[in-house]
């Protein structure tokens, strides 16, 4: 018989709904998880790419009939399309000085994108309405930007064939009124004229995704609230990753600009110059000329405290420059005593200098030449701190995805588009379970974590009857990042790295209670009577003290496993 | 439903009673499924700083102290006092869609001059 069979509950990632992880066993769906996240969030998808929240904050994408203004202007359905159907439409307009336009409040950095077709008109113009709008013409009988002003980050046309092109926009304008599309003559003045049109998008960054079609309200997508994350992060088994709250709190990840609160000091930037770890090309080239040109931004969530900790982290990858040049990182300031940059070598993927003051400094490969950076700071003094980064020598590196958090780790990266922004915490648990013994049971996990937070508890795991009573309890806690306590009846510690993949089995059979790790027996000790009912991964019961954990496998029996069949199923 | 609303105190003390008030366990831990973010005092005149990154004038900071709650469900009418409203680009936000939009549509009506009229000319 092999563990499987006799096992009661068997969770190995794979299959998730919102707000549910499927487990395989038993089939009746009593063993699935509940999954709760009140935000969006990103992971590493299936493809190696970092995911985000899609969105289309339009309404009726595609039915130019409603939501849409379009007085002196005429829609007919039903045209041949650029994707085959005959979902298109002919705007023709009958009334010169007027636009299609809808109301929006979309804020921040935003890309508007319109599947078009020149008719009788050849020069289409988009803008976002505001006092200090963005304005881009293109021109559809060659398939270029004509011309653009205002708040424009960058424009971009994609050639769809059969005479249809994607024409996109992006801006940064703190909040809209409107987005609007009309024809004109090439030198400015509205004109009167057919064209086709097709799936128009607005959404959040620097460029245009994937068509979402929508009808009466926005439509979110990817990585969305109380999507569970099932995460790729070095292997093609995908993990459940569960994450305490945080925040970026730079109000610009991927836009790296002054208006986001960077100084760019000697550096020249160009946006949308490579693919980024997101697999779209929104990725920013730095051109440093020479040593200590970058950036630093001191909007970091505002003054800090001494002994606060800070954990800076950025993707960037290396186009050009010699192999001895290195990417500096790290906190500047009064908070922390001045700049306080460890040096990173993004063509051997290595760090080359640990600032000593750092708490902790990583680097971590996503593929493709990109790297990201990680460095973690403990403030010596109340005042405010800078993320800082800088080249050390002539190099040509593209910045991706910049975070600051207030806490002693990195976590995935959080993207904002002119606000910080907080993703809220990630629950998985499991209710009501009748899934051990009577006083006897097993309860195996296969995970990485939790990092621990340098302040509290991290739990890896609680088994508990959902109250804090000792009896019926068995939690497993990080206390620092390479002790782990058990909380019951008789409880011990036990040290093990916090950080590396474990195997953790508790064993319990009415007497004693055994406790293996990693092929190894690290407890033993007397304790009878538990009857858990429930199962909380990466927190207690009551949903606290969380850290940042990954399950890769979650089993329960309702038998006391053999000291063999534990050690086999532990060994790493 | 989740709820996103901003709230100004005048003081941390002030806004730590208000948040001790909500539900705790035994041993001080939150037992209430609201989702709190500290903004502290608010930056409202930025630093300066020369090219090396070094301070030439402080930020101002706020005397007042800011939270922000993502409600698990409708806002405490007991924190109505304290709730403040503000242009929706900017400070902080939870990475909740719907509880963003939710937010922009209260915001807007209660504070129109927030939010931009189409331009006269549309075009």
């Amino acid at each position: 018989m092999s563990i499987y069979d006799k096992s009661s509950l068997v969770l190995i990632p794979s299959g998730t709904k919102t707000g549910k992880v499927f487990s395989q066993k038993p089939v009746s769906g009593d063993g699935d998880f509940t999954f709760t996240r009140a935000s969006a969030a990103t992971r590493v998808n299936a493809d190696g790419n970092i995911e985000k929240e899609t969105q289309n904050l339009l309404l009726q994408s595609n039915s130019f009939l409603t939501s849409w203004v379009r007085t002196g202007y005429t829609l007919t359905s039903g045209q041949s399309g650029y994707d085959g159907t005959n979902n298109a439409w002919l705007a023709e307009c009958t009334s010169a000085g007027q636009a299609l336009y809808q109301t929006s409040n979309a804020s921040g950095v935003s890309t508007l994108s319109f599947h078009l077709k020149q008719g009788t008109a050849n020069f289409l113009r988009l803008r976002a309405d505001q006092s200090a709008d963005a304005i881009a013409v293109f021109d559809l009988s060659d398939g270029s930007v004509h011309s653009f002003n205002g708040n424009v980050i960058d424009t971009n046309v994609v050639d769809l064939g059969g005479g249809w092109y994607r024409c996109s926009m992006t801006w940064n304008i703190d909040t809209l009124s409107n987005v609007q599309l009309r024809a004109e003559d090439g030198n400015g003045s509205p004109i009167l004229g057919t064209f086709y049109i097709q799936d128009a998008q607005l959404e959040q960054g620097l460029v245009a995704r994937d068509v979402i079609t929508t009808t009466t309200a926005a439509v979110y997508g990817g990585i969305t609230d109380n999507t569970p994350r099932l995460d790729y992060t070095d292997s093609s088994c995908p993990a459940l990753l569960l994450e305490p709250q945080r925040t970026n709190e730079l109000s610009h990840s991927e836009y790296i600009n002054a208006a986001g609160g960077y100084a760019i000091t000697g550096a020249s930037v160009t946006y949308n110059s490579s693919t980024s770890p997101d697999g779209y090309t929104n990725a920013t080239l730095f051109d440093i000329p020479y040593d200590n040109a970058g950036f630093y931004n001191f909007d970091t969530g505002g003054s800090k405290s001494v002994g606060d900790k800070l954990t800076i982290s950025l993707f960037a990858k290396l186009k050009s420059g010699s192999v001895t040049n290195v990417l500096k990182l790290g906190y500047g300031g009064a908070a922390v005593g001045g700049d306080r940059l460890s040096e990173f070598n993004l063509s051997t993927g290595t760090i080359s200098y640990s600032h000593p003051s750092a708490d902790s400094v990583s680097i971590k490969d996503y593929g493709n030449g990109w790297y990201r950076l990680i460095q973690t700071q403990t403030c010596s003094a109340d005042g405010f701190a800078g993320a800082v980064m800088y080249g050390k020598g002539e190099m040509d590196v593209y910045i991706w995805g910049v975070q600051s958090e207030d806490a002693a780790y990195a976590t995935s990266y959080i993207p904002t588009y002119g606000s910080s922004v907080s993703r809220v915490v990630d629950n998985g648990y499991k209710d009501g379970l009748s899934v051990f013994g009577t006083n006897k049971g097993s309860f195996f996990v296969d995970a990485e974590g939790p990092n621990y937070n340098g302040i509290a508890a991290s739990y890896l795991f609680d088994l508990s009857d959902n109250s804090s009573d000792i009896v019926n309890r068995f939690a497993v806690y990080a206390i620092n990042q390479n002790t782990f306590n058990i909380f019951t009846n008789g409880g011990n510690s036990f040290t093990l790295d916090a950080s590396i993949r474990k195997k953790i089995l508790v064993i319990w059979n009415g007497t004693n209670t055994k406790v293996y790790a990693n092929g190894v027996k690290v407890l033993d000790f007397t304790y009878a009577n538990a009857n858990p009912t429930s199962i909380n991964l990466n927190s207690r019961f009551n949903d606290v003290e969380y850290g940042k954990s990954e399950f890769k496998q979650v089993l329960t029996f309702p038998t006391a496993l053999t000291d063999q069949e534990a050690i086999d199923l532990t060994t790493i | 439903m989740k709820t996103f609303r901003k709230y100004s105190f005048g003081s941390k003390g002030a806004a730590t009673t208000k948040l001790n008030a909500l539900p705790h366990d035994e041993e001080g831990n939150p037992t209430h499924s609201h989702a709190i973010v500290h903004l502290g005092h608010l930056v409202e005149t930025e630093g300066t700083y020369d090219d090396e990154g070094n301070e030439l004038t402080a930020p101002v900071l706020s005397s007042t102290y800011h939270i922000d709650v993502l409600w698990d469900g409708a806002p405490l009418e007991s924190w109505d006092s304290a709730m403040v409203w503000c242009p929706p680009m900017g400070i902080h936000t939870f990475g909740s869609s719907s509880a963003i939009a939710e937010w922009t549509e209260a915001c807007k009506e209660l504070h129109p001059e927030y939010f931009p009229e189409p331009s006269e000319d549309l075009i």
